[in-house]
């Protein structure tokens, strides 16, 4: 039971409070409600763009960092395809400066045409080191516009092309941030060894006067289930052939979310998981193999990856592949392996709270996901799950719609 | 609106009372073959962390690859346990079981819920005293490392990783060992085996245990480790060669490289070194955060790249300063040459009151940091008790760094960061025709 308080401010920022006194520190996690599928088709990249432009400097503040240092206070974001987020810890007795940066740069940026022009170039450099100039690093560029044709999961929060970032203008921040960075478009949470009364006092002083932003409409496109087979094939300068193989699967919030993660775990979750022990152990065809679930808020995607060895073609890996797919489609799982896979739930809940940094995370996320309560039942809902529930949601995901399967060819390349 | 104007935006909140580090030295206990255990008792949740540090890291090893092998096998079968037993026990308790290898040490690490520390500690004590690295698991683990090894060498940042290191330890010392494609092949099931027997044992080691201590672990680790794990013919440490430099410049072209990978830095000592306190707060200011002059310089001023950093690596008997980063494969040259400005900007101009403040906050804050929890404790202590130190070190550290000056500052920089003394690897596209 992991125990917290929460309360809204009048301009419908959420509040959450969560007292560790075992550390100096007090960490500081901010949701704000806007990712990649908020992005329209042809400025894609915009919110993991905006992202960097946070640190550019806000109304009353130059620089967002050289306070928060002189504070002894860290921090660093992250976007991805449903929300950005944004944290930092601090020691306890300067938390204020936090509230006061975070409260500032929401009350408003600066807009530096400065800023805009070296962060894009930043990003660009960012989108080379991660994605082009990496082996395997454009698989996702890849595999997603294949398993979304609708839905704006097609594209990546890195963006689609180099040139949607390049041609970003100051006009489309100003009313990208008017849109979504708005007090009741957004999450706080506070962990550490703090006060509540202390902490709603100064959420009301630094955060009470900003004003609400207009309702935002969301109306994602729906993905339609997917009855073909889409394949791909690529050819590349790698070492290894790889395989990636992506089906449709229920969003975060439904209860098939947990019968689905649970179908990864018993097939790819530690060395005695179904696929380690037969295709890297016993078939020796692979080096590699994961099955995993993406856990977006809308409808996501259950991947197997698997790096190829020892000459095994394409057909040699989607057979063994889809064998253990029909396995779990066809027979129910041992008992044991039910309660092993129930048991890593257990544990990695308990793991994820070694932090105050992780607490404050997990809380903020789980409010954006409907209610910060819903952390305390996450396991009971993992537990829930029967045997059948797990072969019944396999045969609905596995035999009832097909796959996109990206094939990753290697091609000798002269160094 | 009147509500806004009651309220200063413009300056900084006064900051509190400040917190100190406290915290006590672990309890420790000794096994009945004389292991030392240390005892961190911290944090709210009923989980446990166990280390095991084993002084047989790769700088101990005949030829290259036996020590992480070795490490990365123990799992893989034991007198007792087959692979797949102890795949099948850790998972089913929802343990995490690693073996990381470090050029020191190899080092055990089990996370797992308190209460299941009896059914799994007898697996730990089969690991340390009767692994059998089956010729099987050793095939496998060495193709699935050989891909590994191959798809890395794709990456700028890893082929400059491996040279950078060659330049600085030089070839054919300890620390300047790098991994060939060649060694793959070379690796036997009697390197692991006569490592295995020569290094692991109880008079080479100690443990730590953090999280939820309770009075059975000790007992439990008496029982499973204590009274069986017996030393074996004895052996002397020997301080490994911690070579020299010899070359200085190194540019490997890379033709389709969108990026370029530069390291520049030098060899220099470890921890105990009484320049160390003050280095590490000249590298914080040139790289070491967010807020570095090279950051600054070469991010957010002139957008060459997603990020730069500069590092003090340590080992137990060397170490290596290091400036690291990919930049824009056009921009190469400039960014060299930028580096080498703030390195000799630190050397010819003090640092101003503003920035030195800023940094040192910083530097405390993360002290701070890096004691959040009780696993992280662990990671601390093992770092201290490495070279022969505690949790006073860092508070002597830390009282240390607070009262550098400018002046040491600069003289600092004047000892240690003249161009000539500075290596410099360039892995990418260099236009230097």
């Amino acid at each position: 039971m992991l125990p917290f308080e929460s309360f809204t401010l009048a301009n419908g920022l959420h509040i959450i409070i969560h007292k560790d006194k075992s550390t100096p520190m007090v960490a500081m996690n901010i949701i704000y409600k806007v990712g990649s599928r908020d992005e329209s088709p042809d400025r894609t990249g915009f919110a993991h763009l905006f992202e960097h432009l946070m640190f550019g400097g806000s109304v009353h503040i130059p620089k967002y960092d050289e306070p928060l240092q002189k504070a002894g206070g860290e921090n660093n974001a992250f976007t991805n395809n449903d929300y950005t987020n944004y944290y930092l810890t601090i020691p306890k007795n300067n938390i204020e400066t936090a509230f006061w940066l975070e409260s500032d740069r929401m009350l408003s940026l600066a807009f530096s045409e400065k800023s805009l022009d070296v962060q894009r170039q930043v990003v660009i450099e960012e989108f080379k080191q991660n994605y082009l100039n990496q082996p395997y690093g454009d698989v996702y560029l890849l595999l997603k516009p294949m398993a979304y044709q609708k839905h704006p999961y097609q594209w990546n929060t890195i963006g689609k092309d180099i040139s949607h970032i390049e041609k970003a203008g100051m006009q489309e921040v100003k009313s990208f941030y008017q849109t979504f960075y708005n007090p009741d478009n957004a999450i706080l949470s506070v962990a550490g060894d703090v006060e509540t009364e202390e902490i709603i006092r100064l959420a009301e002083k630094w955060f009470g006067p900003i004003p609400p932003g207009k309702t935002i409409e969301r109306n994602y496109p729906k993905e339609p289930l997917q009855t073909d087979l889409r394949e791909l094939t690529v050819e590349r300068k790698v070492p290894q052939s790889a395989i990636y193989m992506a089906w449709h699967m229920p969003e975060r919030a439904n209860r098939g979310f947990y019968k689905t993660d649970l179908i990864s775990d018993v097939l790819s979750n530690g060395n005695s998981s179904r696929m380690y022990q037969n295709l890297i152990k016993k078939s020796k065809m692979f080096s590699d193999i994961s099955a995993f679930v993406t856990g977006d808020l809308d409808s996501g995607l259950f991947i197997v990856t698997g790096k190829l060895l020892n000459g095994a073609s394409k057909e040699d890996a989607e057979k063994l592949i889809f064998h253990e797919i029909e396995k779990i489609c066809d027979q129910l799982i041992e008992e044991d392996e039910l309660k092993k896979v129930n048991n890593k739930i257990e544990a990695n809940l308990m793991f994820s709270r070694m932090s105050i940094l992780s607490k404050a995370m997990n809380l903020a996320y789980f409010e954006m996901l409907g209610s910060a309560s819903m952390i305390n039942d996450e396991v009971a809902k993992y537990q829930k799950v029967s045997r059948e529930d797990i072969m019944d949601k396999a045969n609905e995901i596995f035999m009832e719609t097909k796959p996109s399967i990206l094939y990753y060819q290697a091609v000798n390349g002269n160094e | 609106m009147s509500k806004q104007l009651q309220i200063n935006r413009s300056n900084i909140p006064p900051h509190g009372t400040p917190v100190h580090l406290v915290f006590e030295e672990p309890d420790k206990e000794i096994l009945d073959n004389g292991l030392e255990v240390f005892l961190i008792n911290a944090g709210t949740e009923n989980v446990l962390r166990i280390d095991i540090v084993i002084n047989a890291g790769s700088v101990f090893q005949e030829k290259k690859l036996t020590a992480a092998s070795v490490g990365k096998l123990l799992k893989e079968g034991t007198r007792g346990y087959d692979s797949s037993e102890i795949a099948t026990l850790i998972d089913y308790y929802g343990a995490y079981l690693d073996v990381s290898v470090t050029k020191d040490t190899s080092t055990i690490t089990l996370y797992l819920l308190s209460k299941h520390l009896k059914y799994l500690i007898p697996v730990i004590g089969h690991m340390l005293m009767e692994a059998t690295f089956p010729e099987e698991e050793l095939r496998i683990h060495v193709d699935r490392q050989r891909q590994e090894y191959l798809i890395n060498s794709e990456k700028v940042r890893y082929k400059a990783m491996l040279e950078f290191n060659k330049l600085v330890f030089g070839e054919g010392s300890a620390y300047g060992q790098v991994l060939e494609l060649a060694d793959f092949d070379m690796i036997e099931r009697n390197d692991l085996a006569h490592f295995y027997k020569r290094h692991y044992q109880p008079s080479n080691a100690y443990l730590v245990v953090s999280g939820n201590i309770n009075d059975e672990i000790v007992g439990l680790l008496n029982q499973h480790i204590g009274k069986t794990w017996q030393p074996g013919n004895s052996f002397e440490y020997q301080v490994p060669n911690k070579g020299m430099v010899g070359i200085r410049k190194k540019f490997i072209e890379k033709p389709d490289a969108m990026q370029s990978a530069i390291r520049i830095g030098r060899p220099i000592f470890s921890k105990k070194h009484p320049d160390y306190n003050k280095f590490l707060l000249l590298n914080t200011i040139l790289g070491g955060y967010f807020g570095s002059r090279l950051m600054s310089n070469l991010r957010e001023d002139k957008g060459f790249t997603y990020g730069v950093h500069s590092f003090v690596t340590n080992y137990k008997h060397a170490g290596f300063f290091s400036v690291s980063t990919e930049v824009k494969a056009d921009s190469t040259e400039m960014a060299l040459k930028e580096i080498m400005f703030e390195l000799n900007r630190l050397q010819t101009e003090k640092v101003g009151k503003d920035e030195l403040s800023r940094v040192k906050n910083y530097i405390y804050g993360t002290f701070l940091r890096t004691f959040d929890g009780p696993f992280a404790l662990a990671e601390r202590f093992k770092s201290a008790k490495n070279m022969g130190e505690g949790f006073l070190f860092y508070k002597k550290s830390l009282n240390e760094i607070l009262k550098v000056t400018p002046e040491e500052l600069l003289e600092t920089a004047g000892s240690y960061f003249s161009p000539e003394e500075m290596i410099t690897l360039v892995v990418g596209k260099v236009n230097n025709s």
